[in-house]
């Protein structure tokens, strides 16, 4: 089933304020806020996002998605994932 | 065959017995060790045109390339040892230690040289994007007699300290790995660890010195499982060296049951704890490889190893000294004397890092406690500073807070580092605002990337209205971790 895009960036944000940044009340963290390259997450929690991803809307990433041009910002993943979807 | 004296001397003998074998690899490209030998000869020359001589430094500051082995092999070559710098970290820290390091040459990637202008001229290009640049100014500090590289960690002072190695101290452990693993040139080794760390002595001479090929894993390959899983499987790796960290993501997130790694005949381990249930994981996927773990700090080289086996554990050990080595248990901590200790820290007193026992033996401290179980075998227990490793980095907290108490918005910071539940070492900043500073952790991420090396910036800031203080007017670290 494919999502709306703006309930994917809320649901991604949601995630990304839950499980990365705990000891904060997140309202921060826009829709355009740099999480790879501002330092919000590494390596190990990029794959946790990845797995996220994969889980809650059933594609699965290919070796060479998993990179700062897919996942560096809500907006940015959120159209990766309606991209994923469609494709 | 005449002993080998130099680091630089393997390649030569290497290049004589197998010309035609490929040296390294990185993406679609290779080199032979004939090749290899000449362009590092030809870096060589450049370099002893513009003073590079015994006694003096080059550093370099690059991505890692087919040609920055060579401008290792080149720098080797001119007599100079070579100062591997983290392109990535700050530029301002790199700054330092360039500047720190006093050297007469560096040899750059075409985009920083520009930072570097003022101190430095442009001399001549290499393939790859790399600039060869001579140093302006007249420098006068030699190295210590065979020195042949320094590699900077982090210091609790907030500055980076370089440890310095001679020739013959690295070939000492590199002697000691072909006893222990006996590769040969049918193998393939990995090249995961920058240059500038100390796991990429093994990858780099060790697998020249035995004519094998050496597989150059670019930066962010490294970081990504599903790449790196991949990579190991087609290049048909057969010496695996890098942090745990890396082979727990790899065995979690790597999906390596779609490949198959029958090549894999060593996975070797080193830079921090292994958690034995992630071990495990890792153990299931790759049943049939030989697992070693080594240890030993960057001033030592590895120390202790330890062949793992199919019995139980429940800590893996860090096994017993090498047979080049001496330890010493002093109160729980591990001193080690031997011919594979370095020289010292370059340009900085020796901070107490070395103690000398009664028949005048220099022994290095190295500031590990550890435990002895029933087979003689050590078991890591802790630090006795505030030194931690993450991703097999060694990390000096004070050196992140004096990095955060430069930022604007802060009256005081500080900083702790702990293990969770998974083995993996979180980083905290605790920090106390000025009364008019912005609270955003997003920001202070942010200044944290900017200012620190990537490996260095905090898992968790935590704003307080108020920090613990002991008697002696000292952050008092424990109350503070009950806090959190």
């Amino acid at each position: 089933m494919s999502s709306n895009v703006n309930e994917i960036k809320e649901t991604v944000r949601e995630f990304v304020k839950n499980r990365f940044l705990k000891n904060s009340d997140g309202l921060e963290l826009t829709y355009s806020t740099p999480l790879i390259s501002g330092g919000i997450i590494d390596s190990i929690l990029t794959m946790q996002l990845v797995v996220f991803l994969e889980q809650t809307y059933s594609f699965e990433f290919q070796a060479h998605e998993v990179d700062k041009d897919n996942l560096d910002t809500i907006e940015i993943i959120a159209a990766f994932v309606v991209k994923k979807q469609n494709g | 065959m005449d002993k080998i004296e130099k680091l630089h001397e393997l390649l030569e003998v290497s290049a004589g017995l197998f010309p035609d074998n490929i040296a390294v690899c990185y993406l679609d490209r290779s080199i032979t060790y004939h090749q290899l030998n000449s362009s590092s000869n030809l870096i060589s020359d450049d370099l002893k045109a513009i003073g590079a001589k015994e006694g003096s430094r080059v550093a370099i500051c690059a991505p890692k390339s087919i040609d920055f082995v060579s401008s290792i092999f080149g720098i080797l070559k001119s007599g100079a040892a070579y100062l591997p710098v983290d392109y990535s970290s700050p530029i301002e820290r790199n700054k330092f230690i360039i500047q720190n390091g006093e050297v007469s040459a560096i040899i750059i990637s075409k985009e920083l040289f520009h930072y570097f202008e003022s101190e430095f001229s442009f001399v001549s290009d290499l393939d790859n994007n790399l600039v060869i640049a001579k140093n302006n100014n007249s420098l006068s500090k030699k190295s210590p007699p065979d020195l042949a590289y320094i590699l900077y960690t982090s210091g609790s002072t907030g500055i980076p300290k370089g440890v310095m190695y001679s020739n013959s101290a690295a070939l000492e452990f590199v002697n000691w790995s072909s006893e222990i693993f006996k590769p040969s040139h049918i193998d393939t080794f990995s090249s995961h660890a920058p240059f500038h760390f100390d796991l990429s002595i093994f990858d780099l001479f060790v697998s020249i010195k035995h004519g094998a090929k050496l597989v150059l894993i670019k930066e962010e390959v490294g970081k990504q499982p599903l790449l790196l899983a991949k990579l190991i499987a087609e290049q048909k790796i057969s010496i695996w060296y890098s942090t745990p960290s890396i082979l727990n993501m790899l065995a979690e997130y790597g999906k390596m049951e779609k490949y198959d790694f029958g090549n894999l005949r060593f996975i070797l381990f080193a830079g921090e704890v292994f958690p034995i249930t992630q071990f495990k994981v890792l153990k299931n996927k790759v049943p049939a490889a030989v697992y070693y773990n080594l240890y030993g700090p960057t001033e030592t080289n590895v120390c202790t190893y330890y062949r793992l086996t199919d019995q139980l554990y429940t800590q893996i050990p860090i096994g017993k000294v090498c047979e080049h080595y001496r330890c010493l248990i002093v109160d729980e901590e591990i001193f080690i004397r031997g011919s594979g200790v370095m020289l010292g820290y370059w340009n900085l007193p020796e901070q107490d890092a070395f103690w000398k026992d009664s028949s005048n033996n220099v022994w290095y401290k190295t500031g590990d406690l550890v435990d002895i179980d029933g087979s003689g075998n050590y078991i890591f227990k802790g630090r006795r500073d505030r030194m931690v490793k993450r991703n097999g980095y060694r990390i000096e907290l004070d050196e992140i807070e004096v990095a955060l108490d430069k930022h604007d918005f802060i009256s005081k910071s500080a900083v702790l580092g702990n293990a969770n539940s998974d083995g993996q070492m979180i980083i905290s900043a605790i920090i106390l605002l000025k009364t008019d500073g912005e609270k955003s952790v997003i920001k202070m991420k942010e200044y944290c990337m900017n200012n620190l090396p990537s490996y260095m910036v905090p898992n968790d800031i935590v704003f307080v209205e108020d920090l613990p203080y002991t008697s002696s007017h000292k952050v008092d670290y424990q109350k503070l971790k009950l806090l959190i």
